[in-house]
């Protein structure tokens, strides 16, 4: 968050566009409270309706919930393009086909840089990491947040995924996306929808 | 019977260059002769990589390795490092990925006999010559231990899987510590430590490796901009280090 609105980055062909939220009541709320603790910073939106704040004054990996979200979540880009990304169906227009559902291995059409950086075993589970600072550094451990799933283990093969696993990220509608170009938010490739009603309930989640 | 070694409770180096690693291999010494398992290194000449096999004697080191990967694996040969604590540890595939083991201490120095592109004979050797200075390249083997020098140049860090505190120690899943130089010996000596890397790499940090002979070097874009050159960073200090793992006792030493 900066500048009093809520954005994502999209890198692209050597350069960036920042993506905002599309203004709405909602969105106003979320930016003034969190502008009004915070100041601004960096913000998570969970597809369990969490919004997760990293604290700004704690350099142990403190995370806190500073509230939940529901409903549509809509990002728009610079040139006004609009991606509704807690709609479960995102359309896409590859070139040279016409406008169909987006598929595993299309290119994800808005940022990804928002997302919950999260790893994909073998077996398609999903799991985040946490840490929190100890005597030696960190600790990072990582907790499940959705079972094995055979169709989202292939949805990461056809996305040109590692057979060993390997990171993706977990968008604020509950689609999944591989990152393929920086660790930071560049471009990234779909590969499949985890239903919130597979995620853990906010207070599992809290308690990590 | 072997009986598996413990985990090693150092540093386990995953996710390495496969020119960083030591491995046991079977063939002939470099004289064509003499096929039998010896511990080799990828080198990368001007021609492209072959493995080198040792001449140092080695028997004892690769019988130890044999007999661990066989009863692990079913087969001689792998992968094993040894860091600069002088650590022989081996990766051993498990459900959960790679696991190390503490095999034993190796004070030898390996020396490798190798023809150079103008077919003559030379020795090439991990233990950096004297007359090296920080910045020269490195042109010996690589295998070593990766480190990340922290953004900011003042700290050195490595991850590695978290283990319990209990005998034997075994692998707590799913946790992994990030263990920084700063926070074990002081911000001061952990900078100190950090110098040398620091001055051959930016302040941006990045990988360097670390090898038996506490040698470091590192990865740096080629002086003429085509590829990657390695570049001694000079050795580290061991009272501005990391301290030695506890390992078991044992019989055999180089």
């Amino acid at each position: 968050m900066r500048r009093g609105t809520a954005e994502a980055l999209l890198h692209r062909g050597g350069y960036s566009e920042t993506w905002v939220i599309e203004n709405s009541p909602g969105a106003r709320a979320l930016v003034e409270s969190v502008y009004i603790a915070y100041g601004g910073g960096r913000l998570l939106l969970l597809p369990n309706g969490a919004v997760i704040k990293p604290s700004p004054w704690s350099n142990e990996g403190e995370c806190r919930l500073v509230g939940s979200w529901s409903g549509r979540f809509t990002l728009v880009s610079p040139s006004g393009l609009r991606l509704c990304t807690s709609d479960p169906k995102i359309m896409v227009k590859p070139v040279g086909t016409p406008r169909r559902l987006i598929r595993s291995g299309d290119d994800w059409p808005g940022p990804s840089s928002q997302g919950l950086r999260c790893r994909i075993d073998p077996s398609g589970a999903l799991f985040a990491r946490t840490w929190h600072a100890s005597r030696w550094g960190r600790t990072e451990v990582d907790f499940p947040i959705a079972p094995g799933d055979v169709m989202r283990a292939l949805s990461y093969r056809l996305a040109g995924g590692h057979t060993s696993g390997g990171s993706v990220r977990l968008l604020e509608g509950g689609h999944l996306v591989m990152p393929t170009h920086d660790a930071d938010g560049g471009l990234a490739r779909y590969v499949g929808y985890v239903s919130p009603s597979q995620l853990p309930s906010i207070s599992v989640w809290s308690n990590h | 019977m072997v009986i598996e070694p413990p985990l090693y409770r150092g540093y386990w180096p995953s996710v390495v260059n496969r020119l960083a690693k030591y491995s046991i291999r079977y063939m002939t010494a470099e004289n064509g002769k003499d096929p039998n398992w010896r511990v080799t290194v990828l080198y990368e000449e001007e021609r492209g990589l072959r493995f080198l096999a040792v001449e140092t004697e080695s028997d004892d080191l690769v019988s130890r390795i044999n007999n661990v990967k066989m009863q692990a694996d079913g087969k001689s040969g792998g992968v094993f490092y040894i860091n600069e604590y002088k650590h022989v540890i081996v990766p051993i595939r498990s459900h959960s990925g790679n696991q190390y083991h503490y095999i034993c201490r190796w004070d030898k120095k390996f020396k490798f006999p190798y023809r150079n592109p103008n077919n003559e004979p030379v020795t090439l050797s991990t233990c950096p010559k004297t007359e090296m200075k920080p910045n020269d390249r490195w042109d010996g083997p690589r295998p070593g231990i990766p480190y990340t020098l922290a953004s900011g140049g003042a700290d050195i860090y490595y991850k590695t899987p978290a283990l319990t505190e209990t005998e034997p120690p075994m692998l707590r899943e799913r946790m992994t510590m990030q263990v920084q130089l700063s926070r074990l010996i002081g911000s001061a000596a952990a900078a100190r430590a950090a110098a040398p890397v620091l001055a051959v790499r930016n302040a941006q940090g990045g990988r360097f490796y670390v090898n038996e002979h506490g040698a470091m070097f590192t990865p740096v874009v080629a002086g003429d901009g085509n590829g990657i050159d390695y570049k001694f960073c000079g050795v580290i200090d061991r009272k501005d280090w990391f301290p030695e793992p506890v390992v078991p006792a044992e019989a055999l030493s180089g």
